[in-house]
């Protein structure tokens, strides 16, 4: 008799304790789900503003293209001239052209997205402090 | 006396398993929800990119191509023109389809004097939500 008792005694307490595990576990695969999607769709989004900028940029590229005369005035002694547009902050769209003997016509010879940020090598975190 | 004992011990039990069980729907029915949303939100996701990578695709061809209709059915037979509009429709699986499918491509030619310029607008066909749209201009 005295098992029975402590058996039913050992059982009260269980189930909360599963639900209280299994909570637990569910909350937790839940945030990394969200916390991960969240990510996910951050990174779309800046794939999306980038390329939405890098056309703003070839759109006002072309339009600087359509000026021959002041970019032929801005030629060196080879012919050629070059112009650049900013794409986001640290980055542009460097564009250069060679005009002919005549100034009439000009072949694009650099359409290229350039890096214009400043790359700092010293990425060292303060873990250890030499004496 | 013992059976008594044994029975307030049961009924403990029971009332404490009842609880649990309404808990753990509660948490269940939260948890659905979070999930529902983290797969919402990583459907809208992919979608982005495909749509970002198809626009822009379509946008390098657009610069090469000008709207030569035999060079556009070349890379994609499934698309048609329709005036100046041309579209092209892509299945859930962003494969391209003869059929309405899930999502639309549209490209708009609006001739200037110095540029034509090309809107192209991916739509989700079912909602007509825009899920990217991207303007291009080229010197004519």
């Amino acid at each position: 008799m005295r098992n029975r008792k402590r058996v039913t005694v050992a059982n009260i307490g269980m189930s909360s304790m599963f639900v209280i595990l299994f909570g637990l576990c569910f909350a937790v695969l839940a945030a990394l789900a969200i916390a991960t999607a969240q990510h996910d769709y951050e990174l779309s989004r800046r794939l999306a503003e980038h390329t939405t900028d890098y056309y703003a940029a070839y759109n006002q590229a072309q339009e600087r293209l359509l000026d021959t005369e002041a970019l032929y005035q801005q030629t060196d002694e080879d012919g050629y001239a070059s112009f650049s547009v900013p794409v986001q902050e640290g980055q542009e769209l460097s564009v250069e052209i060679c005009f002919d003997e005549t100034g009439s016509e000009y072949v694009i010879t650099k359409w290229q997205v350039v890096n214009t940020g400043e790359w700092n090598g010293d990425a060292s975190l303060p873990v250890l402090k030499q004496p | 006396m013992m059976r008594q004992r044994e029975s307030n011990g049961a009924k403990l039990f029971l009332t404490e398993l009842m609880f649990s069980i309404f808990f753990f729907a509660v948490i269940a029915a939260i948890c659905v929800q979070l999930f529902s949303g983290a797969h919402t939100r990583s459907v809208h996701s992919k979608e982005l990119v495909q749509s970002v990578n198809l626009a822009s695709n379509v946008a390098e061809y657009y610069t090469v191509w000008d709207w030569e209709e035999e060079s556009w059915q070349k890379v994609f037979p499934e698309g048609e023109w329709q005036g100046d509009v041309w579209q092209a429709s892509f299945d859930e699986s962003w494969e391209p389809c003869e059929e309405s499918g899930e999502y639309l491509l549209q490209m708009e030619v609006v001739n200037g004097d110095e540029y034509r310029e090309a809107y192209i607008a991916i739509t989700e066909i079912e909602t007509e939500r825009v899920i990217y749209e991207l303007a291009i201009k080229r010197v004519v």
